[in-house]
Protein backbone atom coordinates (compact mmCIF):
# COMPACT_ATOMS: atom_id res chain seq x y z
CA UNK A 1 0.00 0.00 0.00
CA UNK A 2 2.00 2.85 -1.29
CA UNK A 3 1.31 5.98 -3.21
CA UNK A 4 2.66 6.18 -6.73
CA UNK A 5 3.60 9.81 -7.23
CA UNK A 6 3.24 9.78 -11.00
CA UNK A 7 -0.18 8.16 -10.72
CA UNK A 8 -1.13 10.64 -8.01
CA UNK A 9 -0.24 13.64 -10.16
CA UNK A 10 -1.82 12.07 -13.23
CA UNK A 11 -5.00 11.37 -11.29
CA UNK A 12 -5.14 14.97 -10.12
CA UNK A 13 -4.92 16.11 -13.73
CA UNK A 14 -7.37 13.44 -14.82
CA UNK A 15 -9.81 14.62 -12.21
CA UNK A 16 -9.44 18.24 -13.20
CA UNK A 17 -9.91 17.32 -16.85
CA UNK A 18 -12.99 15.34 -15.91
CA UNK A 19 -14.34 18.34 -14.01
CA UNK A 20 -13.83 20.49 -17.09
CA UNK A 21 -15.33 17.89 -19.43
CA UNK A 22 -18.40 17.32 -17.29
CA UNK A 23 -18.80 21.02 -16.73
CA UNK A 24 -18.69 21.53 -20.48
CA UNK A 25 -20.83 18.57 -21.53
CA UNK A 26 -23.06 17.95 -18.53
CA UNK A 27 -23.54 20.55 -15.83
CA UNK A 28 -23.73 23.69 -17.91
CA UNK A 29 -26.19 22.32 -20.52
CA UNK A 30 -28.31 20.57 -17.90
CA UNK A 31 -28.39 23.56 -15.56
CA UNK A 32 -29.17 25.83 -18.51
CA UNK A 33 -32.00 23.50 -19.60
CA UNK A 34 -33.36 23.41 -16.05
CA UNK A 35 -33.16 27.19 -15.82
CA UNK A 36 -34.96 27.53 -19.14
CA UNK A 37 -37.57 25.07 -17.98
CA UNK A 38 -37.99 26.94 -14.73
CA UNK A 39 -38.27 30.19 -16.66
CA UNK A 40 -40.79 28.59 -18.98
CA UNK A 41 -42.77 27.20 -16.06
CA UNK A 42 -42.55 30.56 -14.33
CA UNK A 43 -43.74 32.25 -17.50
CA UNK A 44 -46.53 29.73 -17.83
CA UNK A 45 -47.44 30.19 -14.17
CA UNK A 46 -47.40 33.93 -14.67
CA UNK A 47 -49.53 33.53 -17.77
CA UNK A 48 -51.84 31.19 -15.86
CA UNK A 49 -52.02 33.70 -13.02
CA UNK A 50 -52.74 36.47 -15.50
CA UNK A 51 -55.41 34.34 -17.15
CA UNK A 52 -56.80 33.40 -13.75
CA UNK A 53 -56.93 37.08 -12.83
CA UNK A 54 -58.54 37.78 -16.18
CA UNK A 55 -60.99 34.92 -15.64
CA UNK A 56 -61.71 36.25 -12.15
CA UNK A 57 -62.36 39.71 -13.58
CA UNK A 58 -64.49 38.17 -16.31
CA UNK A 59 -66.35 36.11 -13.71
CA UNK A 60 -66.91 39.28 -11.69
CA UNK A 61 -68.17 41.08 -14.76
CA UNK A 62 -70.42 38.13 -15.63
CA UNK A 63 -71.67 38.07 -12.04
CA UNK A 64 -72.44 41.77 -12.19
CA UNK A 65 -74.20 41.26 -15.51
CA UNK A 66 -76.07 38.35 -14.01
CA UNK A 67 -77.18 40.46 -11.07
CA UNK A 68 -78.18 43.24 -13.45
CA UNK A 69 -79.99 40.71 -15.59
CA UNK A 70 -81.77 39.37 -12.51
CA UNK A 71 -82.82 42.90 -11.60
CA UNK A 72 -83.92 43.71 -15.11
CA UNK A 73 -85.65 40.34 -15.30
CA UNK A 74 -87.81 41.26 -12.33
CA UNK A 75 -88.50 44.63 -13.89
CA UNK A 76 -89.24 43.06 -17.27
CA UNK A 77 -91.42 40.47 -15.58
CA UNK A 78 -93.47 43.11 -13.78
CA UNK A 79 -93.69 45.14 -17.01
CA UNK A 80 -94.75 42.04 -18.93
CA UNK A 81 -97.32 41.25 -16.24
CA UNK A 82 -98.61 44.80 -16.46
CA UNK A 83 -98.74 44.60 -20.24
CA UNK A 84 -100.44 41.22 -20.05
CA UNK A 85 -103.01 42.62 -17.61
CA UNK A 86 -103.54 45.61 -19.90
CA UNK A 87 -103.89 43.29 -22.89
CA UNK A 88 -106.30 41.13 -20.91
CA UNK A 89 -108.38 44.18 -20.04
CA UNK A 90 -108.39 45.27 -23.67
CA UNK A 91 -109.29 41.80 -24.86
CA UNK A 92 -112.06 41.51 -22.28
CA UNK A 93 -113.26 44.97 -23.28
CA UNK A 94 -113.16 43.99 -26.96
CA UNK A 95 -114.96 40.75 -26.21
CA UNK A 96 -117.56 42.63 -24.18
CA UNK A 97 -117.98 45.15 -26.95
CA UNK A 98 -118.24 42.40 -29.50
CA UNK A 99 -120.80 40.62 -27.35
CA UNK A 100 -122.72 43.87 -26.97
CA UNK A 101 -122.62 44.41 -30.73
CA UNK A 102 -123.63 40.81 -31.37
CA UNK A 103 -126.37 41.17 -28.81
CA UNK A 104 -127.54 44.39 -30.44
CA UNK A 105 -127.40 42.80 -33.89
CA UNK A 106 -129.17 39.75 -32.54
CA UNK A 107 -131.72 41.93 -30.81
CA UNK A 108 -132.37 43.82 -34.03
CA UNK A 109 -132.61 40.54 -35.94
CA UNK A 110 -134.96 39.13 -33.31
CA UNK A 111 -137.02 42.30 -33.42
CA UNK A 112 -137.12 42.13 -37.20
CA UNK A 113 -137.96 38.49 -37.13
CA UNK A 114 -140.68 39.18 -34.57
CA UNK A 115 -141.99 41.98 -36.73
CA UNK A 116 -141.92 39.75 -39.77
CA UNK A 117 -143.61 36.99 -37.79
CA UNK A 118 -146.25 39.38 -36.52
CA UNK A 119 -146.72 40.79 -39.99
CA UNK A 120 -147.12 37.31 -41.37
CA UNK A 121 -149.40 36.39 -38.50
CA UNK A 122 -151.45 39.51 -38.96
CA UNK A 123 -151.73 38.96 -42.67
CA UNK A 124 -152.45 35.32 -42.25
CA UNK A 125 -154.99 35.94 -39.49
CA UNK A 126 -156.64 38.62 -41.58
CA UNK A 127 -156.75 36.34 -44.54
CA UNK A 128 -158.11 33.50 -42.46
CA UNK A 129 -160.75 35.68 -40.77
CA UNK A 130 -161.58 37.15 -44.10
CA UNK A 131 -161.86 33.72 -45.74
CA UNK A 132 -163.90 32.33 -42.85
CA UNK A 133 -166.21 35.35 -42.83
CA UNK A 134 -166.57 35.13 -46.54
CA UNK A 135 -167.28 31.46 -46.33
CA UNK A 136 -169.83 32.05 -43.57
CA UNK A 137 -171.57 34.82 -45.52
CA UNK A 138 -171.53 32.74 -48.67
CA UNK A 139 -172.93 29.78 -46.74
CA UNK A 140 -175.61 31.99 -45.22
CA UNK A 141 -176.60 33.48 -48.58
CA UNK A 142 -180.20 32.85 -49.50
CA UNK A 143 -182.91 34.35 -51.67
CA UNK A 144 -184.06 36.57 -48.86
CA UNK A 145 -180.58 37.74 -48.21
CA UNK A 146 -179.95 38.40 -51.89
CA UNK A 147 -183.20 40.33 -52.16
CA UNK A 148 -182.25 42.23 -49.08
CA UNK A 149 -178.81 43.00 -50.60
CA UNK A 150 -180.55 44.26 -53.75
CA UNK A 151 -182.76 46.43 -51.60
CA UNK A 152 -179.79 47.87 -49.75
CA UNK A 153 -178.05 48.56 -53.06
CA UNK A 154 -181.13 50.38 -54.39
CA UNK A 155 -181.35 52.31 -51.15
CA UNK A 156 -177.73 53.24 -51.57
CA UNK A 157 -178.31 54.49 -55.07
CA UNK A 158 -181.18 56.42 -53.69
CA UNK A 159 -178.95 57.92 -51.02
CA UNK A 160 -176.29 59.08 -53.53
CA UNK A 161 -175.86 62.80 -54.16
CA UNK A 162 -176.96 64.48 -57.42
CA UNK A 163 -173.40 65.16 -58.53
CA UNK A 164 -172.40 61.57 -58.03
CA UNK A 165 -175.40 60.41 -60.04
CA UNK A 166 -174.47 62.83 -62.81
CA UNK A 167 -170.91 61.55 -62.93
CA UNK A 168 -172.08 57.96 -63.33
CA UNK A 169 -174.59 59.00 -65.99
CA UNK A 170 -171.99 60.88 -67.98
CA UNK A 171 -169.55 57.99 -67.68
CA UNK A 172 -172.15 55.50 -68.88
CA UNK A 173 -173.02 57.62 -71.89
CA UNK A 174 -169.35 57.84 -72.82
CA UNK A 175 -168.78 54.11 -72.47
CA UNK A 176 -169.99 52.12 -75.44
CA UNK A 177 -171.30 49.36 -73.25
CA UNK A 178 -173.17 51.67 -70.93
CA UNK A 179 -173.34 50.69 -67.29
CA UNK A 180 -172.75 47.15 -65.97
CA UNK A 181 -174.41 45.76 -62.88
CA UNK A 182 -172.30 42.99 -61.33
CA UNK A 183 -173.63 40.72 -58.60
CA UNK A 184 -171.96 38.05 -56.54
CA UNK A 185 -174.91 35.74 -56.99
CA UNK A 186 -177.18 34.90 -59.94
CA UNK A 187 -180.28 37.03 -60.24
CA UNK A 188 -183.52 36.25 -62.03
CA UNK A 189 -185.16 38.31 -64.71
CA UNK A 190 -187.52 40.09 -62.40
CA UNK A 191 -184.72 41.21 -60.19
CA UNK A 192 -182.75 42.34 -63.22
CA UNK A 193 -185.78 44.37 -64.40
CA UNK A 194 -186.15 45.86 -60.93
CA UNK A 195 -182.44 46.86 -60.86
CA UNK A 196 -182.60 48.29 -64.40
CA UNK A 197 -185.67 50.35 -63.51
CA UNK A 198 -184.10 51.60 -60.33
CA UNK A 199 -180.94 52.69 -62.23
CA UNK A 200 -183.00 54.44 -64.89
CA UNK A 201 -185.11 56.08 -62.25
CA UNK A 202 -182.30 57.16 -59.98
CA UNK A 203 -179.31 57.75 -62.36
CA UNK A 204 -180.56 58.52 -65.85
CA UNK A 205 -183.61 57.37 -67.81
CA UNK A 206 -181.61 56.65 -70.98
CA UNK A 207 -178.89 54.56 -69.41
CA UNK A 208 -178.22 51.15 -70.91
CA UNK A 209 -177.49 48.45 -68.37
CA UNK A 210 -175.89 45.07 -68.73
CA UNK A 211 -175.51 42.33 -66.08
CA UNK A 212 -172.60 40.30 -64.98
CA UNK A 213 -171.76 37.85 -62.14
CA UNK A 214 -168.47 37.76 -60.20
CA UNK A 215 -167.38 35.71 -57.24
CA UNK A 216 -164.90 38.46 -56.28
CA UNK A 217 -167.72 40.48 -54.92
CA UNK A 218 -168.70 39.20 -51.54
CA UNK A 219 -172.36 39.28 -51.04
CA UNK A 220 -172.70 42.47 -52.96
CA UNK A 221 -173.91 44.45 -56.00
CA UNK A 222 -171.85 46.88 -58.03
CA UNK A 223 -172.76 49.43 -60.70
CA UNK A 224 -169.83 50.34 -62.88
CA UNK A 225 -169.84 52.86 -65.74
CA UNK A 226 -166.56 53.92 -67.33
CA UNK A 227 -164.27 54.76 -64.44
CA UNK A 228 -167.09 55.40 -61.98
CA UNK A 229 -168.91 52.94 -59.75
CA UNK A 230 -171.45 52.58 -57.02
CA UNK A 231 -171.51 49.40 -55.00
CA UNK A 232 -172.36 47.67 -51.79
CA UNK A 233 -170.82 44.41 -50.62
CA UNK A 234 -169.45 42.66 -47.56
CA UNK A 235 -165.97 43.49 -48.95
CA UNK A 236 -165.96 46.86 -47.22
CA UNK A 237 -166.78 45.35 -43.85
CA UNK A 238 -164.15 42.68 -44.24
CA UNK A 239 -161.53 45.30 -45.12
CA UNK A 240 -162.44 47.20 -41.96
CA UNK A 241 -162.08 43.95 -40.04
CA UNK A 242 -158.67 43.42 -41.58
CA UNK A 243 -157.58 46.93 -40.56
CA UNK A 244 -158.72 46.43 -36.99
CA UNK A 245 -157.00 43.09 -36.72
CA UNK A 246 -153.80 44.69 -37.96
CA UNK A 247 -154.14 47.42 -35.40
CA UNK A 248 -154.81 44.91 -32.66
CA UNK A 249 -151.69 42.82 -33.51
CA UNK A 250 -149.54 45.88 -33.78
CA UNK A 251 -150.61 46.99 -30.34
CA UNK A 252 -149.97 43.50 -28.97
CA UNK A 253 -146.50 43.38 -30.59
CA UNK A 254 -145.52 46.76 -29.14
CA UNK A 255 -146.93 45.91 -25.74
CA UNK A 256 -144.79 42.72 -25.42
CA UNK A 257 -141.51 43.02 -23.57
CA UNK A 258 -138.24 43.00 -25.55
CA UNK A 259 -136.33 39.79 -25.76
CA UNK A 260 -133.02 40.26 -23.97
CA UNK A 261 -129.90 38.16 -24.50
CA UNK A 262 -128.01 36.69 -21.53
CA UNK A 263 -124.98 38.74 -20.50
CA UNK B 1 -1.53 -10.37 -2.17
CA UNK B 2 -1.09 -7.33 -4.33
CA UNK B 3 -4.47 -5.74 -5.01
CA UNK B 4 -3.62 -2.19 -5.96
CA UNK B 5 -3.99 -1.59 -9.70
CA UNK B 6 -1.05 0.81 -9.48
CA UNK B 7 1.33 -2.08 -9.52
CA UNK B 8 0.13 -3.41 -12.87
CA UNK B 9 2.10 -1.28 -15.34
CA UNK B 10 1.03 -1.54 -18.93
CA UNK B 11 3.45 0.87 -20.49
CA UNK B 12 6.36 2.84 -19.12
CA UNK B 13 8.80 5.36 -20.36
CA UNK B 14 11.29 6.49 -17.83
CA UNK B 15 9.45 8.04 -14.89
CA UNK B 16 6.21 8.08 -16.78
CA UNK B 17 4.14 4.96 -16.97
CA UNK B 18 0.60 3.85 -17.57
CA UNK B 19 -0.86 1.44 -15.05
CA UNK B 20 -4.31 -0.10 -14.57
CA UNK B 21 -5.41 2.73 -12.28
CA UNK B 22 -4.89 5.29 -15.02
CA UNK B 23 -6.40 3.02 -17.61
CA UNK B 24 -9.56 2.44 -15.63
CA UNK B 25 -9.69 6.10 -14.69
CA UNK B 26 -9.68 7.02 -18.36
CA UNK B 27 -12.34 4.39 -18.90
CA UNK B 28 -14.48 5.94 -16.18
CA UNK B 29 -13.85 9.43 -17.63
CA UNK B 30 -14.78 8.21 -21.12
CA UNK B 31 -17.94 6.59 -19.80
CA UNK B 32 -18.98 9.65 -17.85
CA UNK B 33 -18.31 11.93 -20.81
CA UNK B 34 -20.22 9.57 -23.08
CA UNK B 35 -23.20 9.47 -20.72
CA UNK B 36 -23.04 13.24 -20.44
CA UNK B 37 -23.08 13.51 -24.20
CA UNK B 38 -26.01 11.07 -24.36
CA UNK B 39 -27.91 13.09 -21.81
CA UNK B 40 -27.28 16.48 -23.35
CA UNK B 41 -27.32 15.80 -27.08
CA UNK B 42 -31.10 16.26 -27.22
CA UNK B 43 -31.91 18.42 -24.26
CA UNK B 44 -35.54 19.03 -23.59
CA UNK B 45 -36.96 21.96 -21.67
CA UNK B 46 -40.44 20.51 -21.88
CA UNK B 47 -42.08 18.11 -19.47
CA UNK B 48 -40.91 14.99 -21.36
CA UNK B 49 -37.25 14.10 -20.73
CA UNK B 50 -34.92 11.42 -22.00
CA UNK B 51 -33.86 8.74 -19.52
CA UNK B 52 -30.29 10.00 -19.25
CA UNK B 53 -31.32 13.64 -18.93
CA UNK B 54 -33.77 12.67 -16.25
CA UNK B 55 -31.11 10.77 -14.33
CA UNK B 56 -28.49 13.51 -14.52
CA UNK B 57 -31.02 16.20 -13.70
CA UNK B 58 -31.97 14.23 -10.60
CA UNK B 59 -28.30 13.91 -9.59
CA UNK B 60 -27.65 17.60 -10.22
CA UNK B 61 -30.78 18.74 -8.38
CA UNK B 62 -29.84 16.49 -5.45
CA UNK B 63 -26.28 17.85 -5.46
CA UNK B 64 -27.53 21.44 -5.65
CA UNK B 65 -29.88 20.85 -2.73
CA UNK B 66 -27.13 19.35 -0.59
CA UNK B 67 -24.73 22.16 -1.44
CA UNK B 68 -27.38 24.75 -0.68
CA UNK B 69 -28.27 23.03 2.59
CA UNK B 70 -24.68 22.60 3.76
CA UNK B 71 -22.93 25.70 2.45
CA UNK B 72 -25.99 27.92 2.44
CA UNK B 73 -25.01 29.62 -0.79
CA UNK B 74 -25.86 29.38 -4.45
CA UNK B 75 -24.54 25.98 -5.56
CA UNK B 76 -23.47 26.93 -9.06
CA UNK B 77 -19.84 27.62 -8.22
CA UNK B 78 -19.35 24.40 -6.23
CA UNK B 79 -21.43 22.08 -8.35
CA UNK B 80 -18.87 20.98 -11.00
CA UNK B 81 -16.23 20.03 -8.47
CA UNK B 82 -18.43 18.31 -5.90
CA UNK B 83 -20.77 16.57 -8.38
CA UNK B 84 -17.78 15.32 -10.37
CA UNK B 85 -16.28 13.92 -7.19
CA UNK B 86 -19.48 12.03 -6.49
CA UNK B 87 -20.01 10.83 -10.07
CA UNK B 88 -16.40 9.72 -10.51
CA UNK B 89 -16.23 7.86 -7.22
CA UNK B 90 -19.71 6.41 -7.68
CA UNK B 91 -19.04 5.06 -11.18
CA UNK B 92 -15.59 3.81 -10.14
CA UNK B 93 -17.11 1.96 -7.21
CA UNK B 94 -19.80 0.52 -9.49
CA UNK B 95 -17.03 -1.14 -11.51
CA UNK B 96 -16.41 -3.42 -8.56
CA UNK B 97 -19.15 -5.69 -9.90
CA UNK B 98 -17.50 -6.04 -13.29
CA UNK B 99 -15.30 -9.12 -13.22
CA UNK B 100 -11.62 -8.42 -13.77
CA UNK B 101 -11.96 -4.68 -13.40
CA UNK B 102 -10.14 -2.90 -10.62
CA UNK B 103 -11.94 0.24 -9.53
CA UNK B 104 -9.55 3.19 -9.64
CA UNK B 105 -10.78 4.20 -6.20
CA UNK B 106 -9.13 1.01 -4.93
CA UNK B 107 -5.82 2.75 -5.48
CA UNK B 108 -4.45 4.92 -2.69
CA UNK B 109 -2.90 7.14 -5.37
CA UNK B 110 -6.35 7.90 -6.76
CA UNK B 111 -7.99 8.54 -3.42
CA UNK B 112 -5.00 10.60 -2.32
CA UNK B 113 -5.26 12.58 -5.56
CA UNK B 114 -8.94 13.22 -4.90
CA UNK B 115 -8.22 14.16 -1.29
CA UNK B 116 -5.50 16.54 -2.46
CA UNK B 117 -7.97 18.07 -4.86
CA UNK B 118 -10.30 18.67 -1.93
CA UNK B 119 -7.35 19.89 0.11
CA UNK B 120 -6.61 22.58 -2.46
CA UNK B 121 -10.21 23.25 -3.34
CA UNK B 122 -11.11 24.22 0.23
CA UNK B 123 -8.76 27.24 0.38
CA UNK B 124 -9.38 28.01 -3.30
CA UNK B 125 -13.13 28.35 -2.76
CA UNK B 126 -12.63 30.17 0.50
CA UNK B 127 -10.26 32.67 -1.13
CA UNK B 128 -12.59 33.05 -4.09
CA UNK B 129 -15.44 33.76 -1.70
CA UNK B 130 -13.74 35.82 1.01
CA UNK B 131 -10.33 36.80 -0.31
CA UNK B 132 -6.88 35.72 0.97
CA UNK B 133 -7.14 37.67 4.20
CA UNK B 134 -10.52 36.32 4.95
CA UNK B 135 -9.27 32.81 4.37
CA UNK B 136 -6.14 33.19 6.46
CA UNK B 137 -8.09 34.80 9.29
CA UNK B 138 -10.00 31.65 10.00
CA UNK B 139 -6.76 29.93 11.02
CA UNK B 140 -6.43 32.31 13.94
CA UNK B 141 -10.07 32.31 14.81
CA UNK B 142 -11.10 32.63 17.56
CA UNK B 143 -7.53 32.84 18.86
CA UNK B 144 -4.06 32.59 17.29
CA UNK B 145 -3.49 29.65 19.63
CA UNK B 146 -5.80 27.67 17.39
CA UNK B 147 -3.48 27.99 14.38
CA UNK B 148 -1.65 24.66 14.83
CA UNK B 149 -4.90 22.86 15.44
CA UNK B 150 -6.38 24.31 12.27
CA UNK B 151 -3.32 23.26 10.26
CA UNK B 152 -3.36 19.77 11.73
CA UNK B 153 -7.06 19.57 11.08
CA UNK B 154 -6.59 20.50 7.43
CA UNK B 155 -3.95 17.85 6.94
CA UNK B 156 -5.65 15.10 8.85
CA UNK B 157 -8.96 15.51 7.17
CA UNK B 158 -7.27 15.22 3.81
CA UNK B 159 -5.55 12.09 5.00
CA UNK B 160 -8.76 10.64 6.37
CA UNK B 161 -10.57 11.38 3.15
CA UNK B 162 -7.98 9.52 1.16
CA UNK B 163 -7.57 6.60 3.47
CA UNK B 164 -11.27 6.15 4.21
CA UNK B 165 -12.22 5.77 0.61
CA UNK B 166 -9.20 3.70 -0.26
CA UNK B 167 -9.65 1.45 2.75
CA UNK B 168 -13.28 0.94 2.09
CA UNK B 169 -12.95 0.01 -1.56
CA UNK B 170 -9.75 -1.83 -1.07
CA UNK B 171 -11.19 -3.89 1.77
CA UNK B 172 -14.28 -4.71 -0.26
CA UNK B 173 -12.13 -5.82 -3.13
CA UNK B 174 -9.88 -7.89 -0.90
CA UNK B 175 -12.77 -9.49 0.96
CA UNK B 176 -14.47 -10.35 -2.31
CA UNK B 177 -11.26 -11.84 -3.68
CA UNK B 178 -10.60 -13.79 -0.51
CA UNK B 179 -14.13 -15.14 -0.33
CA UNK B 180 -13.98 -16.05 -3.96
CA UNK B 181 -10.97 -18.20 -3.19
CA UNK B 182 -12.52 -19.84 -0.11
CA UNK B 183 -16.21 -20.09 -0.96
CA UNK B 184 -16.60 -19.79 -4.71
CA UNK B 185 -20.40 -19.63 -4.82
CA UNK B 186 -23.13 -17.31 -3.62
CA UNK B 187 -21.33 -15.56 -0.78
CA UNK B 188 -19.00 -13.57 -3.04
CA UNK B 189 -22.05 -12.38 -4.95
CA UNK B 190 -23.66 -11.18 -1.74
CA UNK B 191 -20.41 -9.57 -0.72
CA UNK B 192 -20.16 -7.88 -4.10
CA UNK B 193 -23.63 -6.46 -3.69
CA UNK B 194 -22.74 -5.34 -0.22
CA UNK B 195 -19.57 -3.77 -1.60
CA UNK B 196 -21.65 -2.03 -4.23
CA UNK B 197 -23.79 -0.45 -1.56
CA UNK B 198 -20.73 0.50 0.51
CA UNK B 199 -19.11 2.01 -2.57
CA UNK B 200 -22.11 4.24 -3.25
CA UNK B 201 -22.27 5.26 0.38
CA UNK B 202 -18.56 6.08 0.31
CA UNK B 203 -19.02 8.17 -2.82
CA UNK B 204 -21.80 10.06 -1.08
CA UNK B 205 -19.74 10.44 2.12
CA UNK B 206 -16.70 11.66 0.22
CA UNK B 207 -18.70 14.25 -1.68
CA UNK B 208 -20.61 15.39 1.43
CA UNK B 209 -17.42 15.63 3.50
CA UNK B 210 -15.75 17.66 0.74
CA UNK B 211 -18.82 19.94 0.76
CA UNK B 212 -18.65 20.28 4.52
CA UNK B 213 -14.95 21.12 4.43
CA UNK B 214 -15.51 23.76 1.81
CA UNK B 215 -18.50 25.06 3.72
CA UNK B 216 -16.56 25.24 6.95
CA UNK B 217 -13.78 27.17 5.24
CA UNK B 218 -16.19 29.54 3.51
CA UNK B 219 -18.49 30.11 6.48
CA UNK B 220 -15.55 30.23 8.94
CA UNK B 221 -14.17 33.10 6.91
CA UNK B 222 -17.55 34.72 7.03
CA UNK B 223 -17.87 34.17 10.78
CA UNK B 224 -14.40 35.57 11.32
CA UNK B 225 -15.28 38.66 9.35
CA UNK B 226 -18.58 39.03 11.19
CA UNK B 227 -16.81 38.58 14.46
CA UNK B 228 -14.19 41.20 13.57
CA UNK B 229 -16.78 43.65 12.32
CA UNK B 230 -18.82 43.03 15.49
CA UNK B 231 -15.78 43.74 17.60
CA UNK B 232 -15.04 46.91 15.71
CA UNK B 233 -18.63 47.97 16.10
CA UNK B 234 -18.58 47.38 19.86
CA UNK B 235 -15.28 49.25 20.16
CA UNK B 236 -16.61 52.06 18.09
Amino acid sequence: MKIDVFTLVAQIFNFLILVLLLNRFLYRPIVRAMSQREAKIAAELEEAARKEEEARREAGRCHAELVELEDSRGEMLSRAQEEAAQLKRELVEDARREVEESKARWSVAVRKEKQTFLDNLRQRAGEEVYAISRQVITDLASVDLERHIIDIFIERLRGMGQAEREEIAVASRRARTGATITTSFPIDRMTRSRLRNAVRELIAPDIETGFDESADLICGVELRAGGKKAAWSMQNYLEILDERLTLAFSGAGEARPEVRGDD
Amino acid sequence: MEVSPDSTVIWSWGFAHINLTLLYTWGVMALLTFFAWLATRKLSIGPVLSRWQNFFESVIVLAQRHIRDIIGMEPQRYLPFLATLFLFISLSNLLIVVPGVHPPTGSLSTTAALALCVFFAVPAYSIAERGVRGYLKHYVHPSPLMLPFHVIGELTRTLTLAVRLFGSIMSEFMIAAALLAIIPFLLPVVMKLFGLLIGQIQAYIFAVLATIYIASAVTAGEQARDHTSGKEASNG
